[in-house]
């Protein structure tokens, strides 16, 4: 495997949580430097469980776990003079800083793209908020909930029977880190032409509102509010239905004749007229979801999956987390990463979603712990007399 | 109307892409907003999206397959190549362009290209640093290769939907296509870091993109708490496995709600002052964030009293000017008119010119990222091989002989075959409110987002 996509990149991330942390993480997957700079109380994940053991330990965060792998940290209160001008030497020698600081508090710091541009023209700063550096909602109080509330992404979630509901894990946050992943790449790119860095406004809530794939066209072409799905509308398509150790989902259009369904569920009721067509299977959903139920139930979920897969429909079971883990086709692609965690252990970690030239392409190492990294980056790489550092640890600026 | 594509940070690259549906649809879609040219090539034998409506202000035209919604916004911004693929012409056509361009994409069942002679191996004999990227379901080698993938079935296998909806119901969708959606901007950052290592280096690269190890990679903290703890998160609705208050509301009208949270004392302590209920703030049974966990049920009960008569937006106001994060849960209509995402110029107009049957002018959602010297922007939407000539013509220089062949084996073309057999019907806007497939049908949107201005 090569050294990475993007081996040659330095990245400055002052970020915290999951939007900042995913964006610098998916570039140091791919062999990127990400310096990870925490306040001295470190990144407010830290505090955040899951924990491994039922005790908050900042060195055992599974959310920081997983959104800091392969980086290095540093302490520094970036909001003291000090601070300020140690992050803008690190920008000066980078090609990336990532920042998440509430709109206008940068400038307030010195800190500004203005001023970080003069220092170093090349440097590309991504700043990630939740509503983006301007408009109404910018200084609005936010949690994951709410941003996928705000951006038609929660009223299509769930089915019409119940309230929406959320997807959880913070997918509003991972959704805008993608994004911002990609917008420092649309960045690097540019540069290669033009030489030069830019400023980049990268809206959460707008990461989250490009997602449901239907919702603004529909509207804009004949005026349809389009809404979670009914429930009994759907018990062939999308609706997860029971087998004996859970649920499957399936899908009638996979390629397959609704007649083949019919004989691979040794059902020939299927093919009474009353279920001909979509019309008339929703019409008599609650039969047609009966009839399913009484094929399902007593049969393993895997079973029918695999069954079906073979014989070219397409659907999917509900699997659990363990499931994924124990998955034999994410084996056949050596898709889980080996890490020793200092402090947790052995731990499988998800890979990157690809392959390269036929081998999983990504680079882990596991996360560092607060301020591991102070005296190699303030001492080794930007000079600073060793016996300096005492100083600024005692004034709380690292 | 004017597009600079001198300030856009992709000039320059050219993408081909033989791509369906839209986990690799929407990712060209961002590549070109952002100035890639996207040739997409297409069969005038195989209709998928531009078959499906619903069609503009649900009038089906002659021309039905340049005029669905759903087309025009996975399709839009790319330029429009047929070529049928099956042929020896075609696919020659498909290499000679091949060895003009930086990447190709597609995102076909693993094995089709191979049947087309089109492998990775083969094209980079046209063209030795080249890009290519395969996206699909499952990826191109294990057992489960050849297995078909929508998003909803590929979301339950990645243990997402098993992670979403109501503890006494089964499994949900988190939104329609998620994973779809997460992979095309797995797809992007996958083609956007080859180009750099390509630029730096002179090599290109295969990738192979696997929608389902996206998706596992989106419930990564999920999988670290099962293997250190045995035990990972369960469907709990709205709430939260450590915050309460955290839910979603019921509020006036049909289906609206607003959602909120709690976290510290401060927030919780403006909660109880924003419901009138200052006095909850001393109650033993909320007096540390422990206990409101614990008792978030009546929590959530005591929430729902107060914001069911009350109006979303307003429940939502009263909490931000308290410093309480709320979100009204906004529906398309309401996210479309929201003056936040107005104000940013988040939603952007595109007008088909009026010499062809389109569809007027519409309004598209945007991206979510603005650059000080960069810039994206809609670029139309394509006919069905509108750009044959330009593709043919001007970049492959083929004289009027061979395109008229091309034209006369079916290869290429503008009207899709056995168009006559396609029976394309506007929507059953009647029958979609009377099976609750739908919330509303609003007759004045085009009033409402300027259509007609």
């Amino acid at each position: 495997m090569h050294k990475g996509f993007v081996s040659d990149l330095r990245i400055i991330d002052i970020s915290q949580g999951v939007a900042g942390p995913l964006a610098s993480r998916l570039l140091a997957d791919q062999g990127a430097e990400v310096i990870k700079v925490e306040p001295p109380e470190g990144d407010y994940s830290r505090r955040h469980g899951p924990f491994a053991g039922d005790a908050p330990d900042p060195d055992r965060s599974l959310t920081y776990a997983f959104f800091n792998t392969s980086k290095k940290s540093v302490t520094l209160d970036v909001r003291t003079p000090d601070g300020a001008e140690l992050l803008t030497e690190m920008a000066r020698r980078s090609d990336v800083l990532i920042e998440d600081l509430p709109p206008g508090e940068m400038a307030e710091l010195g800190l500004g793209y203005d001023r970080l541009s003069q220092v170093n023209p090349g440097l590309t700063v991504v700043s990630i908020t939740p509503f983006g550096q301007t408009g109404p909602y910018s200084d609005f109080a936010w949690d994951d909930i709410t941003l996928q509330a705000l951006t038609g992404f929660l009223y299509l979630s769930g089915n019409s029977d119940k309230p929406p509901a959320r997807a959880p894990l913070e997918q509003a946050q991972i959704m805008g880190g993608r994004n911002a992943a990609n917008a420092i790449m649309l960045a690097v790119l540019e540069r290669e032409m033009s030489g030069l860095g830019q400023h980049v406004d990268l809206s959460i809530a707008e990461s989250v509102a490009t997602e449901p794939p239907f919702q603004f066209t529909h509207y804009s072409f004949l005026g349809i509010v389009s809404k979670r799905t009914r429930r009994v509308n759907v018990p062939v398509d999308g609706d997860f239905l029971p087998c004996r150790d859970g649920y499957i989902t399936m899908a009638s259009s996979g390629g397959n004749t609704w007649e083949e369904l019919a004989v691979f569920f040794d059902a020939p009721e299927l093919l009474d007229d009353k279920f001909a067509d979509r019309l008339s299977r929703s019409n008599h959903a609650e039969e047609l979801n009966e009839l399913m139920v009484s094929r399902l139930s007593d049969r393993d979920k895997h079973d029918v999956f695999n069954a079906a897969m073979k014989n070219g429909f397409v659907f999917g079971v509900a699997q659990t987390p363990q499931e994924v883990l124990d998955c034999p086709h994410l084996e056949d692609r050596d898709y889980y990463q080996h890490v020793r965690h200092p402090d947790l252990g052995d731990l499988r970690y998800t890979g990157s979603g690809f392959r390269v030239d036929g081998e999983q392409c990504i680079h882990i190492a596991p996360p560092p712990r607060l301020g591991q990294h102070n005296t190699e980056i303030f001492c080794d790489w930007l000079g600073r007399p060793r016996d300096s550092l005492s100083r600024l640890r005692a004034s709380g600026v690292i | 109307m004017a597009i600079d594509t001198k300030r856009m940070p992709l000039r320059g690259v050219r993408i081909l892409t033989v791509e369906e549906w839209l986990q690799l649809p929407w990712a060209t879609v961002n590549l070109a907003e952002m100035g890639a040219e996207v040739i997409r090539v297409e069969s005038l034998g195989r209709m998928v999206v531009r078959n499906i409506g619903p069609y503009p202000d649900n009038k089906v035209g002659e021309r039905f397959w340049n005029q669905g919604a759903t087309y025009h916004n996975w399709y839009r911004s790319k330029k429009s190549l047929t070529l049928d693929l099956r042929t020896p012409d075609g696919a020659e056509a498909f290499k000679e362009l091949v060895a003009i361009s930086d990447v190709v994409a597609e995102n076909n069942r693993a094995g089709i290209m191979e049947r087309f002679g089109l492998t990775y191996d083969e094209l980079r004999k046209v063209k030795p640093d080249l890009i290519m990227l395969r996206s699909t379901g499952y990826g191109q080698t294990g057992d489960w290769r050849n297995y078909g993938a929508f998003a909803r079935t590929v979301e339950a296998m990645s243990s997402l939907s098993h992670m979403t909806g109501f503890p006494d119901g089964p499994p949900v969708r988190a939104n329609t296509s998620y994973v779809d959606i997460t992979t095309s901007w797995n797809n992007m950052l996958a083609v956007m870091m080859a180009l750099h290592h390509r630029n730096r280096t002179g090599e290109g690269a295969e990738i192979d993109m696997s929608m389902y190890e996206t998706g596992v990679s989106s419930v990564g903290v999920a999988l670290l708490e099962r293997q250190l703890k045995g035990a990972s998160p369960e469907r709990m609705g709205n709430q939260h496995p450590w915050i309460a208050p955290h839910g979603c509301y019921p509020c006036a009208g049909y289906d609206k709600w607003v959602t909120l949270a709690a976290r510290d004392e401060r927030e919780w302590r403006a909660l109880c002052d924003a419901m009138g209920r200052p006095e909850l703030a001393g109650d033993p049974r909320f007096s540390s964030g422990e206990a409101r966990w614990r008792h978030r049920d009546e929590l959530d009960e005591l929430i729902e009293t107060w914001t069911r008569d009350l109006d979303h937006v307003q429940v939502m106001h009263a909490l931000q000017e308290r410093g309480v994060p709320a979100g009204a849960v906004l529906n398309a209509r309401e996210v479309m008119t929201n003056p936040h995402f107005r104000s940013r110029g988040f939603f952007e107009q595109n007008e088909d010119p009026p010499e062809v049957e389109g569809v007027g002018k519409r309004v598209y959602g945007g991206r979510p990222y603005r650059f000080s010297r960069s810039q994206g922007r809609v670029r139309g939407v394509s006919q069905l091989g509108q750009h044959n000539d330009y593709a043919l013509r001007e970049l492959l220089a083929m004289d009027d002989g061979s395109v008229q062949g091309l034209m006369d084996a079916g290869i290429v073309g503008t009207v899709p075959t056995g168009v006559e057999s396609m029976n394309p019907q506007p929507m059953d806007i009647e029958g979609q409110l009377r099976m609750e497939a739908i919330a509303s049908h609003d007759t004045d949107y085009r009033q409402v987002l300027g259509l007609d201005d």
